[in-house]
């Protein structure tokens, strides 16, 4: 029997413009969330980076860590020197769910 | 989940719709933080460390209610705080800002004050304050550090409305 971890996606962006295209970004983003996340938690989640866009990053991590993803991406405001701060623009089991909408003002 | 916060700048209503906060309040523009009452008939939130100055706040009809700017809790201003229905807010901005090593200390003073606020039956929100797009979070990053304050128990109401 193949037991499947099961992932969960989060759709993060960034207040400044940045190029998330840039390797050297990306692993040093993933440095400061190792930081945050501390190294055992970050072993246990095991986030990894799936899609890039202008507008933001995806991140799979394994389903039951992604609150401590949240959190984690809460705390960084500094990343290769740039001060920057991060958010997430939503949770989903699913990569196509996370794809943006247009949004409904209310 | 219905998510709102209070921030200090001019946020873009589109970018705070995606971020999942349905109402946001600019500091300023909608409200005013005042460290002591001020009789302008605006509504405004009192941030002091000094339990007189929020007690004769507490009472003022224009005051929404009142923000802890130290550790200095009394069981006077929560009794306050409940009998006028009030509610306490609390920024967590310098929570996400500080070092590592003071990190433990303002989240600890954090906890303290949510739940003493709650003991005395008081109505706690938690808030941003942010100064720039750099402080501001989503809705679920609100509602991760509610859980980070109480300990693991995510709460979202302490994410609902701030008015």
């Amino acid at each position: 029997m193949i037991i499947r971890q099961k992932s969960r996606y989060v759709r993060i962006g960034a207040s400044e413009i940045l190029d998330f295209s840039d390797k050297g970004l990306l692993d040093a983003f993933l440095g400061v969330l190792r930081v945050e996340m501390g190294g055992v938690e970050y072993v246990r989640a095991n986030p990894r980076i799936v899609d890039c866009g202008n507008t933001g990053i995806v991140i799979r991590v394994n389903r039951g860590f992604e609150d401590e993803l949240v959190l984690a991406v809460s705390f960084i405001k500094n990343v290769a020197g740039k001060r920057v701060g991060f958010y997430t623009f939503g949770v989903s089991g699913s990569i196509k769910n996370l794809k943006e909408k247009p949004v409904k003002l209310p | 989940m219905k998510c709102s916060d209070i921030v200090s700048f001019d946020i873009d209503r589109e970018l705070a719709v995606r971020l999942g906060i349905q109402t946001v309040f600019v500091v300023g523009k909608d409200l005013f933080v005042f460290e002591r009452p001020v009789q302008n008939g605006k509504p405004q939130i009192i941030m002091s460390d000094d339990p007189g100055v929020l007690i004769s706040g507490v009472r003022s009809p224009e005051v929404l209610g009142i923000i802890f700017a130290g550790g200095n809790l009394t069981k006077a201003v929560l009794e306050r705080v409940v009998e006028y229905k009030k509610k306490v807010y609390v920024p967590v901005g310098r929570l996400l800002s500080v070092g590592m090593a003071e990190r433990g200390a303002e989240l600890g003073r954090l906890r303290k004050i949510v739940l003493a606020s709650r003991k005395a039956g008081a109505e706690v929100r938690i808030i941003t304050m942010a100064r720039s797009g750099m402080e501001i979070l989503s809705g679920r990053q609100l509602a991760a550090v509610s859980g980070l304050i109480l300990d693991g128990r995510r709460d979202f109401g302490l994410v609902g409305d701030v008015l």
